[in-house]
């Protein structure tokens, strides 16, 4: 489903990404792993194609299209879904508003009829009770005035509405509690199926106690220096990073 | 950088679209002669057949206008050439034999304009709840539900009319809020003012329908200078809708209202405006002038009066409905959403004048500025020395789009009073590349994210809209209703 | 006008009296300035609260009181008088100027680093007119350029006045780099002069060079005896990635006028830290305008005024950023008891190319008892997008709560009191850097504060 060769990205005339290969089969989740600074949140910006992250070598093949030369809507249209690690606010827009238009936004785009408001709200408040969570969510201004937590949440909220092909989930974990860490992880698990692939961005690796991925893989100084399965997260919780840091 | 580039695109093309009422009514008019002296005036005064007090009172505000000549604001941020007052029509009127009686005797023409401009005339096919007074250049051609609302003893009808029918009410009130000699735009308008709409509500009454009152100017060369004057006697209350359009055309038009509010005891006065004169073209050539003083006065004790206003159009905007809270315990408010894009100009806000006892205001003012637009919010608060306790709260935001464009704030607050509490916040920025993108991950074009983005901006304003309008001003601000479920 | 026109004409053959007289005469370029300022006040006469920029102003007092133009005092002052004002125990480099002329014997200049020269405008204009040169042509046919595209000399019509007489005031100099290890402290002084008040016009500039760093420290007392009025310019201009801190202390005599104009000129990579400290006068104006020509530079303008008896105190700033990412922060605090009253007018404009520009206003007033006034008109003007701008105002007596939480708390009433109004100033006393100034100023407030009823 999605093929990344030989990505290279400058960030702010610095190389972040120097030659990342990685190739992802629908149905599988990977989660990539890696120090602080490896360039974990540049690959997950470049792939939902945020203005300043272009790529400057290589390429992304998803579902057999060009990813790159995509705009972001497109590619959120062709199924692409971004957890940002720090979800914005939008002042004024009601979370209802907004997602709404972006589901029909991809159904239009897929030819589909759009939803109505009483169906989307049906789909709406199945989908928080089934994640835990109120359904004031709705009605409230997007990610305004919502906790660390809550706009994790959201995120997971959002894919469960949206659901993506892919989902590349930047840091979804960090910053929560255990009780919202489980409904993050069962969000996620809800998901996969065949079909569906994830790629789970993390620091630490107590989100994959949760949502046991297929493969792990460690970037490093912006490239991936080791591929593993599940077992590689725990040696990495064990050892740490400092063996593919430069310094080492 | 090159967001903003996508962004201005897609603002243009959310809000720049074409003008969609800059048709013309080709109707034959009767002018008055192009200019303006003590003649003229008298030819509108008798046109309207004045009793003589009226016209004395046209003629001495003629005189202070030609002593004032030199007190042309010149302080807003707004920039255009000299305007020639000698070079237009201040009369203009569909020609007609007699004033219709009824809706049934009114121009089928101008029922038709009305019918392109989304406002039916005809009373069985209106909203439900909605009693319209159509202004026509210097004329008002009909107004809807005179008779039911008469039931309840509330008038409401061109001023014109009310001259003839209520003359005790006019004489008591016109001029009593802005008196003729308030700015250079007032004086002009208390001289050659044309129509307008007259509402009286009477003690204890609550208006059972909006009253509208849409205003058209159609010939060309010529000034609108309508007068409205509203008054809640006590316990009564009434919320007020007003619209304007122009034909399209290349050489600008001057637009000089006057709308006075009063509020006796206990009374509540909403007053909202959807205001989308012809803005000019994308290069700023032609579109209206619109010069226009809007005050109320809170006269009463715990009298309450609200301004709502949502400007889209116009080439010049200068404008600051205000509020002189002279009861106690009385409230003013101030809602506003201003556009100005491609060469429009805006120089809009408020006053809030607290001269009774525990006397509050809000003000809450959105700007957006895109193109080459310039936009100025220009507000006073000021508390004078016995008005205990009294309180405001400000806010201004502006929203910059593109950068060419100029988001402007100038606030005057001034209090002689310790127990006043007054607060006043503004913040300038532009949408956020985070926003953008954020909405575009979500599969949103640019187009419908400025626009969600735009809409959650000015939400806290268009939420004080009857609904009428919030759905008209909400398509005027280029964001679709589709998709709102919250 | 008449009226207005009369008045200034009493100037220009005062100005046409003394003339040959002023220093740098033989000085074509300075002669050209002068009879161009002279004509600039006479067009435009004293500005009135008519003049937009003037609104919190009142001159007519001073006006009306037709003052003489100071001259040179020799005698009225002397060391034992001013001690109370000098810093402590640092050592610095001060001037004293009374009613605009440098007094040597009042004065104390320490030895000098290289690259460090503190004269008069006299002695300047002998060996180094070039540097006036370069810096007063850009005061001269000033006009306030607004936003509706016109442009009114009136609002500069004080500075063209003290363009015409200045005949003194301190010329600072600091070469690339140089950097002295105290402040440059300036006292004015104003004394009485005969029957009628007299209007002295000191005239400083301060350029630092590349890299060179400078605390300045204005401070204008009065010996309370008649009325008086400086109208004083300052020039400041810090060169590429300089450093300048400029305090000012505004405590003249309760019957004095003071108007007080600096105008800052900041380059690329420069920081300013202003700070000006009102408490004096019965009429004054602290007026400053900072340019913010260059790249990548970092303003912070502070103020506080505090105002009681029948005192106004106005203060007008004009913060332009012209080029990009530019950054400022301006608070100005008001304490307002009495019948006294505090304004502020503060605007900011960022220019179409000063993309990046951070920019944040707040002004801040106590209306202590039942007769203050307080007017405040933070001004936002934003031509361009790429900005982050906002400003706050508010006007109103202490907080309730807070002193209701203080007084649960068993603190008395006007102890209660005392410890708010301290909180809200201290906070802005407690951002001046350099200690024996932020001392200085601390004592300074706590005496005006114990005073307070």
């Amino acid at each position: 489903m999605l093929e990344i060769r030989d990505l290279h990205t400058v960030v702010d005339g610095k190389p972040i990404l120097r030659g990342v290969n990685l190739k992802i089969v629908a149905g599988e989740v990977h989660a990539v792993m890696g120090p602080n600074g490896s360039g974990k949140s540049t690959l997950a910006y470049v792939l939902a194609g945020r203005e300043g992250y272009q790529a400057d070598r290589g390429e992304v093949l998803y579902d057999g299209k060009m990813l790159l030369e995509l705009t972001p809507e497109e590619r959120a249209r062709a199924g692409l879904f971004l957890a940002f690690q720090y979800p914005v606010e939008i002042p004024g827009v009601a979370n209802a508003t907004f997602l709404r238009t972006a589901v029909n936004a991809a159904r239009s785009a897929r030819g589909e009829e759009e939803l109505s408001a009483m169906a989307f709200l049906k789909e709406a408040r199945t989908k928080l009770k089934q994640l835990r969570m109120d359904e004031s969510f709705l009605n409230r201004q997007v990610n305004v005035g919502f906790s660390g937590g809550e706009k994790k949440r959201n995120e997971i909220f959002q894919m469960a509405m949206l659901e993506p092909r892919l989902a590349v989930l930047d840091e979804t974990d960090s910053g929560l509690d255990i009780d919202a860490l489980k409904i993050v992880a069962d969000g996620i698990n809800r998901l996969r199926g065949a079909g569906r692939a994830m790629l789970v961005i993390t620091h630490y690796q107590r989100l994959l106690d949760y949502t046991v991925p297929d493969r792990v893989h460690v970037l490093a100084e912006g490239r991936i220096v080791r591929s593993g399965g599940k077992e590689l997260a725990i040696e990495l919780e064990k050892k740490g990073y400092a063996e593919f840091s430069s310094a080492a | 950088m090159s967001a903003s580039v996508e962004t201005v695109k897609s603002v243009e093309a959310a809000t720049g679209g074409e003008y969609k009422y800059g048709f013309y009514t080709d109707i034959e008019s009767e002018l008055a002669p192009k200019g303006l002296n003590k003649d003229i005036v008298r030819f509108i005064s008798a046109k309207k057949e004045e009793p003589k007090w009226l016209l004395d009172w046209r003629l001495k505000a003629f005189q202070l206008w030609l002593n004032s000549a030199a007190e042309e604001p010149g302080w807003a941020n707004v920039r255009y050439a000299p305007i020639d007052y000698q070079d237009a029509y201040y009369y203009a009127a569909p020609k007609k034999g007699e004033t219709p009686k009824s809706l049934d005797e009114v121009d089928p023409v101008l029922l038709e304009t009305y019918e392109k401009l989304g406002i039916p005339l005809k009373e069985q096919e209106l909203l439900a709840g909605v009693a319209v007074d159509a202004v026509f250049d210097s004329v008002s051609v009909a107004t809807t539900f005179k008779g039911k609302l008469g039931e309840l003893g509330i008038v409401f009808c061109p001023i014109s009319e009310a001259v003839k029918t209520h003359p005790e009410l006019v004489q008591k009130y016109l001029g009593s809020v802005v008196p003729a000699a308030d700015n250079f735009y007032a004086t002009l308008n208390s001289a050659v003012f044309s129509d307008g709409s007259f509402v009286y509500i009477p003690k204890g009454v609550r208006c059972p329908m909006e009253l509208s009152t849409y205003f058209r100017i159609n010939a060309a060369e010529t000034g609108q200078f309508e007068r409205t004057l509203i008054i809640a006697d006590v316990g009564a209350h009434v919320s007020y809708l007003e619209g304007c359009t122009a034909p399209m055309r290349s050489e600008h038009q001057l637009h000089a209202a006057v709308v006075e509010l009063v509020a006796l005891d206990d009374a509540e006065i909403k007053y909202s405006t959807v205001q989308n004169w012809y803005p000019g073209d994308k290069e700023g050539r032609g579109g209206i002038y619109n010069f226009v003083t809007k005050r109320g006065a809170c006269r009463g004790r715990n009298s309450k009066i609200s301004w709502t206003q949502v400007e889209t159009g116009s080439a010049i905007t200068w404008k600051y409905p205000s509020v002189i809270l002279q009861g106690d315990h009385s409230t003013g408010e101030f809602y506003s959403v201003a556009i100005t894009n491609n060469y429009q100009q805006a120089d809009t806000g408020t006053k809030m004048i607290h001269i009774g006892r525990n006397t509050s205001s809000t003000i809450i003012s959105k700007g957006i500025s895109a193109g080459h637009g310039q936009q100025t919010y220009r507000g006073l608060v000021r508390v004078l020395g016995k008005a205990d306790n009294a309180r405001n709260y400000t806010r201004c935001d502006s929203l910059l789009i593109g950068e060419k464009c100029g988001g402007h704030t100038v606030p005057y607050i001034e209090a002689k009073n310790r127990t006043a509490k007054i607060e006043h916040e503004a913040t300038t920025s532009k949408i956020s590349d985070d926003q953008l993108f954020y909405c575009r991950q979500r599969g949103l074009s640019d187009e419908d994210a400025v626009s969600l983005i735009v809409n959650g901006f000015c939400k806290e304003v268009l939420q004080k809209l009857p609904m009428e309008f919030a759905v008209e001003a909400q398509k005027l601000l280029g964001i679709s209703l589709e998709g709102a479920v919250g | 006008m008449s009226v207005r026109k009369h008045t200034s004409n009493v100037y220009v053959d005062r100005f046409n009296e003394v003339r040959e007289r002023l220093p740098g005469t033989a000085l074509p370029w300075l002669t050209r300035l002068r009879s161009n300022a002279i004509e600039h006040f006479a067009d435009c006469g004293f500005p009135t609260p008519r003049v937009e920029e003037w609104k919190y102003t009142n001159l007519s007092r001073i006006v009306d009181s037709q003052p003489i133009l100071a001259g040179p005092s020799v005698n009225g002052v002397n060391r034992g008088a001013l001690e109370q004002y000098f810093l402590d125990p640092m050592p610095c480099h001060r001037m004293v100027f009374v009613n605009g002329y440098f007094r040597p014997d009042l004065s104390e200049i320490g030895v000098l680093p290289a690259g460090l020269t503190i004269s008069t405008l006299e002695t300047t204009l002998d060996n180094r007119p070039e540097l006036l040169e370069a810096h007063w042509s850009d005061l001269c046919d000033l006009a306030e350029d607004r936003l509706s595209g016109k442009s009114d000399p009136k609002p500069l019509a004080m500075v063209a006045l003290n363009t015409a007489f200045a005949a003194d005031g301190a010329v600072i100099h600091l070469d690339r780099d140089v950097s002295p290890d105290g402040p440059i402290h300036l006292i004015y002084v104003a004394v009485r002069e005969g029957e009628r008040p007299a209007m002295s016009h000191p005239r400083n500039l301060v350029v630092a060079e590349s890299g060179a760093h400078a605390t300045i420290f204005e401070t204008f007392i009065g010996d309370g005896g008649g009325a008086h009025c400086s109208n004083a310019v300052t020039q400041v201009s810090a060169g590429p990635g300089a450093r300048i801190c400029h305090y000012k202390h505004q405590g003249e005599a309760p019957s004095g006028t003071h108007i007080g104009s600096s105008h800052i000129r900041l380059a690329r990579d420069s920081t300013y830290n202003g700070f000006v400290l009102s408490n004096g006068a019965h009429t004054s104006r602290n007026e400053i305008r900072v340019r913010l020509e260059e790249e990548n530079v970092v303003c912070s303008l502070d103020g506080i005024y505090l105002a009681r008896a029948q005192q106004r105190m106005d203060n007008w700033t004009r913060i332009d950023h012209m080029a990009p990412r530019g950054k400022t922060l301006e608070v100005y605090k008001g304490v307002i008891d009495e019948a006294a009253h505090g304004s502020f007018q503060g605007k900011i404009r960022v220019w179409p190319n000063a993309i990046q520009s951070d920019a944040r206003q707040l002004n801040r007033n106590l209306l202590l008892s039942e007769h203050a006034e307080a007017a405040s008109k933070p001004e936002l003007e934003i031509l361009n997008d790429e900005v982050q701008c906002a400003h706050g105002s508010t006007i109103g007596d202490l907080d309730e709560e807070s002193l209701f939480y203080l007084r649960a708390r068993g603190v008395g009433e006007a102890a209660a009191r005392r410890l708010l109004i301290d909180a809200f100033v201290g906070e802005v006393i407690d951002k001046v850097a350099d200690v024996p100034i932020r001392k200085y100023f601390r004592n300074l407030f706590n005496s005006w504060l114990s005073e307070a009823v």
